[in-house]
């Protein structure tokens, strides 16, 4: 089981260094600036072709996996394996991971908002896999097709927002009560 | 023979001289090259590593993903500088892995790279004490045991931490109580004693209300209390004098310090009586049989946890 920590850090990693400040603010926001311009460097899109935009297909499964692994690595239910609740007996142990699981779901909205990260990744890929065969052919980039995209590129620049919103909304800690 | 494994240690240099006794160094480079190659980690029975978060979750995998050990077990220090260092929130962690069930013990030192580093007499001390540490002993210091490793090193694990684990500990304790007595009291029980008000605020804070309203037959499934006689017996486990139920507490030698600390780190004022019955009550190893206090504190915790959120 992924514990809190490394969970914090892989999210960290991945939504607030890599989805927010790399690929949506440094990368894709430029890229609909640059197609808005009316004289962009044709440079700079096979950059973002070759370098930027091949990037989410690395980092997808990541953040599934991410997604997934939310509620184990968020629950309360790890205390029992750390001081001083992992000197409890085994009886005690098993019976209180069970109970405070199960308590945590009940009081908090964890799963909601896991499902909804899980819905807002599958609708970003989405757009992220109907846009890919303009971006594909790298040597030949054709601008009149990426412009007439546009609006595309922007709903998939709102969506990849609107995932990096509900990944951030998972809990930043474990909430005991 | 001890195999020791060194990374990056000023305060060793190359003066370590521990009384005559014989060690091997295997090697030490820096974390970043661990990153690369744990080879020489895990032909080493003890290892003393500084923290750092990215390069420790590196480490971690690249363990976790090895085939070859050369040792059974691995005892790790992992030492930590400042006071706002995140093992602060760590705990000591055990790792097993491999087909062979290799086990690598992290044993956390926190803030404790200063005090090693101005007291070389300490730091040879406790290098020497950590390098006599058997699989047992890390085992004991894992589970809190610390009376049972070298008084030398006692220190180095005792370190004050900044995370309430008291605080977290007892609340989690409470719901179980809670929840236990509204079971082991219901209507299905010979006892059926009305619950009080502040029994029954508490428990739906604790979200028991709720998850028991929404399918009452597979939640006591889950918690293997399906029968009458199973719910009272552990309600009498709960609430009688010395109980194992609060021993994780009842056994800290400085629970009542530290609670008390972790209380004020939330609310800078004095326990509120309820909080402070339940603690003298579980300090003193007595009868924690007073249900509507119990709820009190639980109820009063959450406030005090809700208000700093």
């Amino acid at each position: 089981m992924m514990i809190h920590d490394d969970w914090q850090l892989m999210r960290k990693r991945l939504n607030h260094d890599w989805l927010k400040n790399k690929f949506l603010v440094a990368h894709l926001n430029g890229f609909i600036a640059r197609l808005s311009a009316s004289n962009p460097d044709p440079v700079k899109f096979k950059e973002f072709a070759t370098q930027d935009w091949p990037t989410w297909s690395c980092h997808r499964e990541e953040l599934a996996d991410l997604i997934k692994s939310a509620e184990a690595a968020l629950s309360p239910r790890q205390l029992l394996d750390q001081l001083p609740l992992s000197a409890c007996n085994s009886e005690t142990k098993d019976f209180l991971c069970k109970l405070v699981h199960d308590l945590w779901l009940t009081r908090s909205s964890i799963r909601k908002k896991i499902a909804n990260s899980e819905v807002a990744l599958k609708e970003a890929d989405a757009y992220y896999q109907g846009l890919n065969p303009l971006l594909k052919s790298t040597d030949n980039i054709d601008l009149y097709l990426l412009r007439q995209s546009i609006e595309k590129f922007i709903k998939f620049d709102k969506a990849v927002m609107h995932l990096s919103d509900c990944i951030h909304q998972l809990p930043h800690n474990i909430q005991v009560v | 023979m001890k195999k020791i494994y060194l990374s990056e240690h000023s305060f060793v240099n190359t003066e370590l001289n521990l009384g005559g006794i014989s060690y091997k160094v295997v090697l030490g480079p820096s974390m970043k090259e661990i990153a690369t190659t744990t080879d020489n980690l895990l032909a080493a029975t003890h290892a003393i590593l500084h923290h750092n978060a990215d390069e420790f979750k590196k480490l971690k995998d690249k363990i976790f993903t090895a085939q070859n050990f050369s040792e059974k077990t691995l005892i790790i220090l992992r030492v930590s500088e400042g006071d706002k260092s995140k093992l602060e929130t760590a705990q000591h962690d055990k790792w097993i892995c491999g087909e062979n069930g290799f086990v690598a013990y992290v044993l956390l030192a926190r803030n404790q790279k200063k005090v090693l580093e101005d007291n070389p007499e300490i730091a040879i001390n406790t290098l020497r004490a950590f390098f006599a540490m058997t699989p047992a002993q890390a085992e004991a210091v894992y589970s809190g045991r610390l009376d049972e490793c070298h008084p030398v090193l006692r220190p180095l694990f005792d370190a004050p931490r900044h995370f309430p684990n008291f605080f977290y500990a007892l609340s989690i304790l409470c719901q179980g109580y809670l929840t236990i007595g509204a079971l082991a009291n219901d209507e299905r029980s010979s006892v059926n004693k009305e619950q009080s008000s502040v029994v029954k605020k508490a428990l739906e804070r604790t979200g028991w209300t709720t998850l028991y309203s929404q399918d009452s037959e597979s939640v006591i499934k889950n918690l293997d209390l399906s029968t009458r006689v199973r719910r009272e017996e552990l309600w009498q486990y709960v609430i009688q004098t010395d109980s194992d139920y609060w021993k994780p507490l009842s056994g800290e030698k400085k629970f009542m310090e530290n609670f008390v600390k972790e209380w004020k780190s939330f609310n800078n004022k004095e326990l509120t009586n309820s909080v402070n019955w339940l603690v003298i009550a579980i300090d003193g190893k007595k009868s924690i049989d007073q249900p509507d206090s119990v709820a009190q504190a639980y109820l009063d915790i959450v406030d005090v946890m809700e208000a700093k959120l």
